[in-house]
């Protein structure tokens, strides 16, 4: 796709808030984190409103006059001075509240979202999706061609990230939402685009170098049905993700010591332990239900093996840094991840998969179907 | 009822000793004296040259930043003279006029000019400006000293700033870096083009660290073991006050960004791997020691101003401070909780625990700030305002630091600073506190002081245009540029998207007004030092010591060392030194009432 | 502070000019009373400690770190060093800091000779650390290609993170190493001036009393790290 891509606005919402917003956010966090930020601005205003006023007010009133002394008045006011501290202390009170609330919803995706790996390098952008297909599509936004992420209007997506080299970080304004991209961990959060037909920037919002300004891409919102279909056709040559981590586990010997059964070897087994509590050496866990700490644990047991010592298994591993590389960690992390019968293993990998029809169709296009939503 | 006995009022004789502007012997040898000087006086002149000389570098910066954001870089279509089209880049300002060679080049340039833009204003212009120079001059004097305790010490802190600003500008002749001022890692430590470049401006940062450091370390133990008799902790000016929390936070955050610094130094030459993620070092760390120090200095940064403006206001309103003890308590808690806030450069980058925990903690410090500036407000309630360039600057400060101060409430909230951070809101956000705070306090400062320091009154009328040409400048630049952050305009941009060049023009404007402000104040200064009258000793009326000298002071400061009579804004009770009874009425309607200290 | 014992070279001397250099000492005119020009520099260096303190403790907060995320390099790297060179040294430091004290107490008592005795025997000490250091320590780990950082280049190495032990054991004992070459100056200028002007007597030691501070808190440091870097198990 090479005709540029229009923004889209999205539906107006008020005077005020349109000086400070192009149209509403475009799912429910960010519409939530709106109401905050307006909130927060006529809280302000008022405040601001009244200082302001009272001091040049004050200062008109009060201007010098030749002769005229300045009028005694108390030097100081204990119950005011206790009061203008105690009611602003509340409401900041209210504001911090508000804002951990809404960023938790924004961070924690729900079970059923499809995940996008996500790779910042100087200086573009790679959406990878769950069948391991990258959208060929790109476009043109000011003086770069950028690459177009398609999402599916309606679905969670939770985006996994991070930097082959610096920090970058991946913001779509119209979600209200970011978070930095880091070279040694992943990071992630979530949105859930409404509308189909709308497109929404991505900018790389932390420095990275010469053309951080150029470092852009477009999220173009589709139909589920369609979107289903567009990455079916894309679908990586050579298997899914999984198939290719199990190519990649045996590649490196990881079944020497790592069963997949069950059974006690060397290394602890990968059956079931996707999603689930791992006990540490020193007392400490892991704790289960979470894509991104799990997503970690599996690539810092990788490249530091003694960094997380599971309880009972003492460390016989070599580190696999400047072995293995970013996508094949990836793969064998689908790979163990196909493998757990946690809620966030097989099943929903499979799911998102799933959806997007044969996940391991070759590029024929024919193949791919869309899913029944 | 003047408060110094009669014998010691410098109106009655000892003009024997003359000015320490008074040169005490040929050119050569006067400027000899000046640069081995341990007077604090001089120093604190030598510190505003050189501060001021950094000001206007960092200045220029920021004006090519403004100016190439006029347009933004794009690939165009043109029909050649012979006929061809050939596709050629357009909107590079900066770009065109270093010649660089394709977009990433003429990106590369705008990357240098913001760095060198942040650098020279946040270590050599803001963080050294209100203590090093106004500090330097007046705290002794208002304590009614001699001197700072450590006067060679003081001397050495100047050479220290003079040789890590040479190192900053050595980086900059060598082309300058393109690092940020925040020196993230690692695109700091491995992909920064420049080598050397980046090696002197990270050491010119260490040493400027140092002077920092020399510079607190003295005004500390000047404020505990020099002030005069008679003058107890809750007799000083809220200045002192305001610098003797900033010296605390200077003393206690600058070693860490010290052996940051160092740390990076080694990371860039050797290749230790303490911060790079190819070799297990974790990148995160060094954001966590930058800010450890950072943060705490930015209230290094905003402390001095408030000072200054605590003064303005009550000289300028004849009115004690509302609230006086509440105010210098503020700053000494803002100088505690500045140091467990750092986590909130963070939000995008941490876990979800530590945000909130820093979250919280960033609504604590916005308490005793909001505190300071109701008690100003409330000081201007039944005063005697004289309407003049000092008092409009203490307005500015307020309106500005109004705005910088709520606007920081949106980032201090965990989910709106996911949107917000490091866009351009947050450029407004810290321009309001840094430049409409610190700048505009420290030029209404320079005006308030300036008869003091130099001896000549400055025409009001050119002083008071300056100052309405600096706050429609400065607000027509930055509060644009609010709007750019919220609807998506990340920060550190050579380009954008076409939709936001409306207000990158109005903010370019913006910056052509702050330019003409700033170019009339310096025109009002030169003007006065060469024409202005003669300064009385005390213009405004000021009741704290500096006003009981000499404009500009004796050598010595004080002709007899002063013994304190009256608190620093006992208006209601005391005229002022200096001051003709007549022409300072004191209100007598009813009986005097010991004020809150 | 360094500066102001230097202050009476320009002020004039009250009294007999073949006096010894610490009855001559008058305070800088801007202090009340040399009483309150002692309390002052005092104040200052203990402010001058505490930034060294911080300085350091930035240091042993990246340990921390990296101790935590990397347990196994740091023991392997901590069972390369030889624990009896580190305890030799501290020995060194403890005695050095003994003396020091000894030679202040010494100037307090106006005992000159063993106030230079004990000055000597802190500067041998001084020495001795950092020849031990040098000679036995940084050379042969360095020889071995146990470096920090790229320029690590030990065929044996056990864990893939040990370079980044020796980035923070060469970083945190070569910048203690610096401090205990400038502690080691302070205390010969110490010496050289009680030798040639009897500098300092029961009246004004201030210029000895904070550089053996920094003495104190030389080896105060080297206390912490030697455990930290010598006997990780």
């Amino acid at each position: 796709m090479t005709a540029p891509i229009l923004p889209t606005l999205a539906q107006s919402t008020g005077p005020v808030h349109d000086m400070f917003f192009r149209g509403s956010a475009a799912w429910e966090k960010g519409v939530a984190t709106d109401s905050l930020f307006m909130w927060v601005f006529w809280f302000s205003t008022f405040w601001f409103v009244l200082l302001m006023g009272l001091m040049v007010w004050w200062v008109y009133k009060y201007r010098r006059r030749p002769g005229v002394p300045a009028s005694r008045s108390a030097s100081h006011n204990a119950p005011l001075e206790v009061v203008w501290t105690v009611v602003p202390s509340l409401f900041l009170g209210y504001i911090f509240f508000r804002g951990f609330h809404t960023y938790i919803d924004k961070l924690v995706p729900p079970a059923d979202s499809i995940e996008l790996v996500v790779k910042g390098m100087k200086w573009n952008w790679t959406a990878t999706y769950p069948n391991g297909a990258i959208s060929p599509e790109t476009t043109q936004l000011g003086a770069s061609n950028v690459p177009v992420i398609v999402l599916p209007a309606g679905r969670a997506v939770r985006f996994k990230m991070y930097s082959d080299d610096v920090i970058h970080s991946f913001w779509i304004p119209d979600f209200r939402m970011k978070f930095d991209v880091m070279p040694n961990r992943y990071t992630s959060f979530w949105i859930q685009p409404m509308q189909a037909g709308e497109t929404h920037w991505v900018f790389c919002a932390e420095y990275c170098g010469d053309q951080h300004s150029e470092m852009a891409a477009v999220i173009r919102v589709v139909p589920e049905p369609e979107y289903n279909e567009l990455v079916g056709q894309w679908g990586m040559v050579g298997g899914t993700p999984q198939e290719m981590g199990e190519r990649a586990a045996r590649k490196h010997g990881c079944f020497a010591c790592h069963s997949i059964d069950g059974t006690r070897n060397v290394g602890p087994t990968w059956r079931n332990a996707y999603g689930n509590p791992v006990p540490l050496t020193d007392g400490s866990s892991i704790p289960g239900d979470d894509r991104t700490v799990w997503d970690n644990y599996i690539r810092e047991s990788i490249l530091v093996p003694g960094a997380k010592l599971h309880a009972g298994y003492p460390n016989q591993m070599n580190s696999f840094q400047g072995i293995i590389t970013e996508d094949e960690i990836l793969w064998v992390t689908a790979y163990i991840r196909s493998l757990s019968d946690h809620p966030l293993g097989a099943a929903a990998l499979e799911a998102e998969q799933a959806a997007e029809g044969e996940g391991d169709a070759p590029a024929n296009g024919e193949g791919a179907n869309g899913g029944p939503n | 009822m003047s408060t110094i006995p009669a014998t010691h009022d410098a109106a009655h004789g000892h003009h024997d000793e003359g000015s320490y502007l008074t040169p005490r012997g040929p050119f050569l040898s006067t400027v000899v004296a000046w640069a081995t000087t341990i007077d604090h006086k001089k120093i604190g002149v030598m510190y505003l040259v050189a501060v001021l000389t950094m000001f206007f570098l960092g200045g220029v910066a920021a004006m090519a930043v403004r100016a190439e954001l006029w347009t933004p870089n794009r690939y165009v279509e043109q029909v050649q003279p012979d006929g061809t089209t050939q596709t050629v880049l357009q909107g590079d300002l900066l770009g065109k006029l270093f010649k660089a060679d394709g977009l990433g080049a003429a990106n590369n340039i705008y990357n240098r000019v913001f760095t060198l833009h942040g650098a020279i204003m946040v270590f050599m212009v803001i963080v050294p400006g209100v203590p090093a120079s106004l500090g330097n001059f007046f705290l002794p004097i208002m304590l009614g000293a001699k001197d700072v305790a450590f006067p060679r010490l003081n001397l050495l802190s100047w050479y220290v700033y003079v040789t890590g600003s040479i190192f900053a500008v050595l980086s900059i002749i060598l082309g300058g870096v393109d690092t940020g001022w925040t020196f993230y890692t690692p695109y700091s430590s491995t992909h920064a083009a420049g080598h050397w470049n980046v090696v002197f401006m990270i050491l010119g940062a260490f040493i400027l660290g140092f002077s920092s450091i020399l510079t607190g370390l003295n005004f500390i133990v000047t404020t505990h073991k020099l002030r005069c008799p008679g003058m107890g902790w809750f007799d000083m000016p809220l200045f002192i006050w305001a610098i003797y929390s900033t010296s605390i936070i200077a003393v206690l955050a600058t070693p860490v960004i010290g052996i940051t610094l160092l740390l990076l130094i080694f990371e860039r030459l050797f290749h230790v791997g303490i911060f790079d993620p190819a070799m297990g070092g974790d990148p995160v760390l060094f954001q966590h020691f930058f800010w450890f120090y950072s943060h705490p200095v930015v209230y290094v940064m905003i402390l001095p101003g408030m000072g200054i403006v605590s003064e303005l206001i009550a000289v300028h309103c004849r009115k004690p401070i509302f609230g006086y003890r509440a105010v210098a308590f503020a700053s000494l808690g803002i100088a505690a909780v500045s140091f467990i806030v750092w986590g909130h450069h963070m939000f995008a980058s941490m876990g979800e625990l530590a945000s909130a925990v820093f979250s919280f903690l960033t609504f604590l410090v916005a308490i005793p700030t909001a505190v300071k500036v109701f008690n100003w407000i409330a000081t201007l309630y039944k005063g005697s305002i004289s309407i003049n360039t000092p008092m409009l600057y203490a307005m500015a400060f307020l309106f500005h630091f109004s705005i910088g101060g709520l606007t920081g409430l949106p980032l201090g909230a965990l989910a709106t600073d996911l949107h917000l951070h490091d866009s351009y809101f947050v450029v407004a956000h810290f321009h309001y506190v840094m430049m409409g705070g610190t700048i505009i306090a420290f030029v209404g400062g320079l005006h308030h002081w300036w008869p003091k320091m130099f001896g000549r009154m400055y025409n009001e009328k050119w002083a008071m245009l300056g100052c309405a040409l600096v706050f429609i400048g400065f607000n027509v630049t930055f509060f644009t540029q609010f709007f750019l952050g919220t609807q998506g305009m990340p920060r550190r941009y050579a380009s954008y998207v076409d939709e936001f060049q409306f207000l990158h023009q109005v903010s370019t404007v913006g910056s052509w007004f702050l330019l003409i402000g700033f170019l009339v104040h310096l025109g009002t200064f030169i003007h006065s030092l060469v024409a202005g009258p003669k300064a009385p000793p005390n213009p405004w009326g000021g009741l704290t010591l500096e006003w009981e000298t000499e404009s500009p002071p004796i050598e010595h400061n004080f002709h007899h060392e002063p013994i304190l009579k009256h608190g620093p804004y006992d208006y209601d009770t005391t005229v002022p030194p200096h001051y003709d009874p007549a022409d300072y009425p004191l209100d007598t309607s009813t009986p005097p009432h010991r004020s809150g200290h | 502070m360094t500066s102001i014992p230097t202050h009476h070279d320009h002020q004039p001397a009250p009294g007999d000019p073949s006096a010894p250099g610490w009855k001559r000492y008058v305070a800088a005119s801007h202090f009340r009373s040399a009483a309150d020009e002692f309390d002052a520099c005092k104040l200052g260096f203990w402010l001058f400690l505490a930034t060294e303190v911080l300085l350091f403790a930035g240091l042993f907060c990246a340990y921390a770190i990296f101790r935590m995320m990397y347990p196994e390099a740091f023991a392997a790297g901590s069972h390369s060093l030889d624990v009896r060179w580190g305890g030799l040294n501290t020995v060194v430091l403890l005695i050095s800091s003994y003396t020091v004290a000894s030679s202040i107490r010494c100037a307090m008592l106006d005992k000159r000779f063993w106030l230079h005795v004990n000055l000597i025997i802190t500067l041998v000490c001084a020495a001795a650390f950092v020849f031990i250091k040098f000679t036995f320590e940084y050379g042969p780990k360095w020889a071995e290609g146990k470096r920090p950082g790229v320029l690590f280049d030990y065929p044996y190495w056990s864990h893939p993170q040990e370079p980044i032990w020796w980035s923070v054991y060469y970083c945190a004992t070569g910048i203690h190493a610096l401090h205990v070459v400038i502690g080691a100056c302070l205390l010969a200028w110490c010496l050289y001036r009680s030798v040639r002007h009897k500098a300092y007597g029961p009246t004004h030691y201030t210029m000895l009393e904070n550089s053996g501070l920094y003495w104190h808190l030389v080896d105060l440091i080297w206390i912490f790290l030697f455990p930290l870097l010598y006997l990780i198990h």
